[in-house]
C-alpha cells in the first residue's frame, strides 16, 4: 500500500481524492442546502396562501359556520394538525386537532422555529362588511417536509460517496494509463544502463509526451551502440592496418583453442617479422614505413581464409591463427606468406624487397595455452630470423622431431 | 505569567457568557407607515396585499404606492406572513411576473431603512412597514393601522 502511494498513479489518485474531497461536499452540501431551502420555502407558501384562502370564507358572510366545515374537511385531508377560532375578544369558538395534543398557539415566521414540529400561522378574519370578527389559528405539520429534506439528504450523500469513488477509480485507472509506459521507460533505462542495448525500446501508450520520450531514449540507445561498436572496434583493432590488434588476437586464440579442444583438432599459430623493415622506416622514412606495413597488412591477409585470423603484435610482427589447420596445411600457408612478402614493394616512387621470417607453433604438439603457444612461435620466429631470407621454421622441438 | 492569567480568565468569562442565554426578544409592533395623510380610512387586508403586489389601490383619493422594507429578516418575515401571504421566493416571482405582463414597475425594495425613510417622504402615496418604535423616531411619519403585534420567538 506504502509502495502504490509513492508512485506516479497513487499520487495522482490521492491529489484526485484529496481535491473531491473538499470540492464535491462543498458542491453537494450547496445543492442540498438550496433543495432545503426550496422544500421549505414551498411549505411556507402553502401554509400562508391556505391560510389565507380557509381565513377569506369568514367574509361570505355566512359566519363561523361555512368556515368550520372546511376546517373539518381540512383537518380529515391531514394537512392542518390542528385548527382554532377565537372572536375579536379572544374567546375560543371553534377547536379541531389531529394531533393527540395541539400546543399553545405562538406564531411562527420560520420553518422549524420552535421545536414542536409544527408551524402555527394565525389569520385575522373579517365579515363582509370588513369588520374584524376574530382571529383564525392554524397548525400545518412540518414533519413531510422534514422527512423529504432528510431524504434528499440521503440521497444526495450516497450520490456523493459514489461519484466520489467512481472519480477515485478512474483516476486510477488514468493514473495507471500514465504510469505502466513511465515504468517500461524505466525499465529500458536501467537495461540500457547495465549495457544491454539489444532490445529495441517499445512503449503502449497512446500520449504523446511519453512516446515522444521513448522515442528520445531510443535514439539515445542507436548511439550508444553505434559508439559502443567503434570504440570496441578500435579498442581490438590496429589503427594503421585494421588488422585485429594483440587484444583481439588473444581473445580469438582462446577461442580457437577451446573449439580445437572440444572437436579434437589441431591449430595452427604463426608469427611473421619482416625483414629488413627498420632500413626502409629509418631510411625512406615513417610515413612509408607505415604504408610499407599497410601493404604487407593486406597481402598475409590475402593469403588466409575467412575463418582465419592475421593480426598485428606492433612494430614489424604480425601474427596469423589458422584454426582447424595441420602442421602440413599451416607450413604451407607460412610459405605462401613468405613468398607473397618477398614481392617487391612499390611505394611512394620507391621499390625495394623485404621479407619476413616466420615461426610456427602448433596446438597441441607445441602448447595448449596462448601464452605458450605465443612464446614456441617467438622461438621459431627468432630461429628462422637467425636463418635469414624468408625462412620458415617450425618451433625446434618439432623440427627436431621431423 | 500575569499576562497570561490574564488572557485565560479573560477567555474564561468569554466562554461564559457565550453560554449565558441570549436576551429574551423584546416585543414588537409591525405598523403600516406613511407620510400622506390618508384620514382615518384603514388598509383591507385585500386592499394592503393588492399593494404590495403592485397593483393600483386608492384610498380616500390617494393612490397608494407600497415601498418594500427588507431591512430586517424578521420584519421581512412577518410582512410576508401578515401582509402578502406569500413566501419569499413567491413573492418575488409574482412581482417579476406581474411586471412582464403589465410593463409596470414593482414595489421598489429598500435594504436600507433611512433611504426607505427617505423615498417615503419623496415618494406621493408612499407607504410602507416599520416596526413602530423606528417610526416613532421621526415625526413626518403617520401609523396608518398596526399589521402584527407579539413577541417574535
Amino acid at each position: 500500500m506504502k509502495k502504490f502511494f509513492s508512485t506516479l498513479a497513487g499520487r495522482i489518485a490521492i491529489a484526485a481524492l484529496f481535491l473531491f474531497l473538499v470540492m464535491v461536499p462543498l458542491l453537494f452540501g450547496g445543492v442540498l442546502y438550496l433543495v432545503k431551502k426550496n422544500y421549505e420555502s414551498q411549505f411556507i407558501d402553502h401554509v400562508r396562501n391556505d391560510a389565507y384562502q380557509l381565513a377569506s370564507i369568514s367574509q361570505w358572510g355566512s359566519g363561523f359556520e361555512r368556515l368550520g366545515n372546511e376546517l373539518e374537511e381540512a383537518l380529515l385531508s391531514g394537512h392542518i394538525a390542528f385548527s382554532r377560532i377565537v372572536d375579536s375578544k379572544g374567546y375560543l369558538i371553534i377547536a379541531g386537532r389531529q394531533v393527540r395534543q395541539a400546543p399553545s398557539f405562538e406564531e411562527d415566521f420560520f420553518f422549524g422555529q420552535a421545536e414542536d414540529r409544527f408551524y402555527q400561522i394565525a389569520v385575522p378574519l373579517f365579515d363582509a362588511s370588513s369588520e374584524r370578527i376574530g382571529e383564525l389559528q392554524l397548525g400545518y405539520d412540518e414533519t413531510p417536509t422534514r422527512m423529504q429534506t432528510r431524504q434528499t439528504y440521503r440521497s444526495g450523500h450516497y450520490l456523493m460517496l459514489g461519484f466520489i469513488a467512481v472519480i477515485f477509480f478512474i483516476t486510477m485507472l488514468l493514473g495507471r494509463q500514465f504510469a505502466n509506459p513511465m515504468h517500461q521507460l524505466s525499465e529500458a533505462s536501467r537495461k540500457i544502463a547495465q549495457g544491454d542495448y539489444d532490445a529495441r525500446l517499445q512503449v503502449r501508450t497512446n500520449i504523446s509526451e511519453i512516446k515522444n520520450l521513448a522515442k528520445s531514449l531510443d535514439h539515445m540507445r542507436n548511439e550508444l551502440v553505434q559508439k559502443n561498436n567503434e570504440m570496441q572496434h578500435l579498442a581490438q583493432h590496429d589503427h594503421l592496418t585494421g588488422l585485429p590488434n594483440r587484444v583481439l588476437l588473444h581473445k580469438r586464440v582462446d577461442a580457437a583453442l577451446k573449439g580445437a579442444r572440444g572437436e579434437d583438432h589441431s591449430m595452427a599459430f604463426l608469427l611473421i617479422d619482416l625483414d629488413r623493415f627498420k632500413e626502409v622506416n629509418d631510411t625512406l622514412g615513417h610515413l612509408t614505413g607505415d604504408a610499407v606495413l599497410r601493404l604487407a597488412a593486406e597481402r598475409i591477409h590475402s593469403c588466409v581464409r575467412e575463418t582465419d585470423t592475421a593480426a598485428r603484435l606492433g612494430g614489424d610482427e604480425f601474427a596469423l591463427l589458422l584454426p582447424a589447420t595441420s602442421g602440413g596445411s599451416a607450413e604451407a600457408i607460412a610459405r605462401l606468406v613468405s613468398e607473397r612478402l618477398q614481392e617487391d614493394f612499390n611505394v611512394k616512387d620507391h621499390q625495394f624487397k623485404l621479407g619476413a621470417s616466420i615461426g610456427i607453433a602448433l596446438y597441441p604438439e607445441h602448447g595448449d595455452s596462448y601464452e605458450r603457444i605465443l612464446h614456441c612461435a617467438d622461438i621459431a620466429m627468432y630461429a628462422a630470423k637467425r636463418k635469414g631470407d624468408g625462412a620458415v621454421t617450425w618451433y625446434p622441438e618439432l623440427e627436431t622431431m621431423s | 505569567m500575569i499576562r497570561r492569567g490574564l488572557f485565560f480568565t479573560g477567555l474564561l468569562l468569554m466562554l461564559i457568557g457565550m453560554s449565558l442565554p441570549a436576551d429574551e426578544p423584546h416585543e414588537g409592533t409591525l405598523v403600516l407607515v406613511s407620510v400622506a395623510d390618508l384620514g382615518d380610512g384603514q388598509l383591507t387586508p385585500n386592499q394592503l396585499r393588492r399593494a404590495f403586489l403592485g397593483i393600483p389601490v386608492l384610498v380616500n383619493g390617494e393612490n397608494i404606492r407600497a415601498l418594500r422594507n427588507t431591512s430586517d429578516p424578521l420584519l421581512n418575515e412577518i410582512f410576508l406572513q401578515k401582509v402578502v401571504y406569500m413566501s419569499e421566493p413567491r413573492y418575488k416571482r409574482q412581482l417579476v411576473s406581474r411586471t412582464f405582463r403589465t410593463g409596470q414597475m414593482h414595489p421598489p425594495d429598500f435594504k436600507v431603512q433611512d433611504d426607505l425613510v427617505h423615498a417615503l417622504k419623496s415618494v406621493p402615496g408612499g407607504v410602507s412597514v416599520m416596526w413602530e418604535r423606528d417610526a416613532n423616531k421621526d415625526p413626518a411619519l403617520h401609523v396608518i393601522q398596526v399589521l402584527w403585534k407579539g413577541r417574535p420567538r
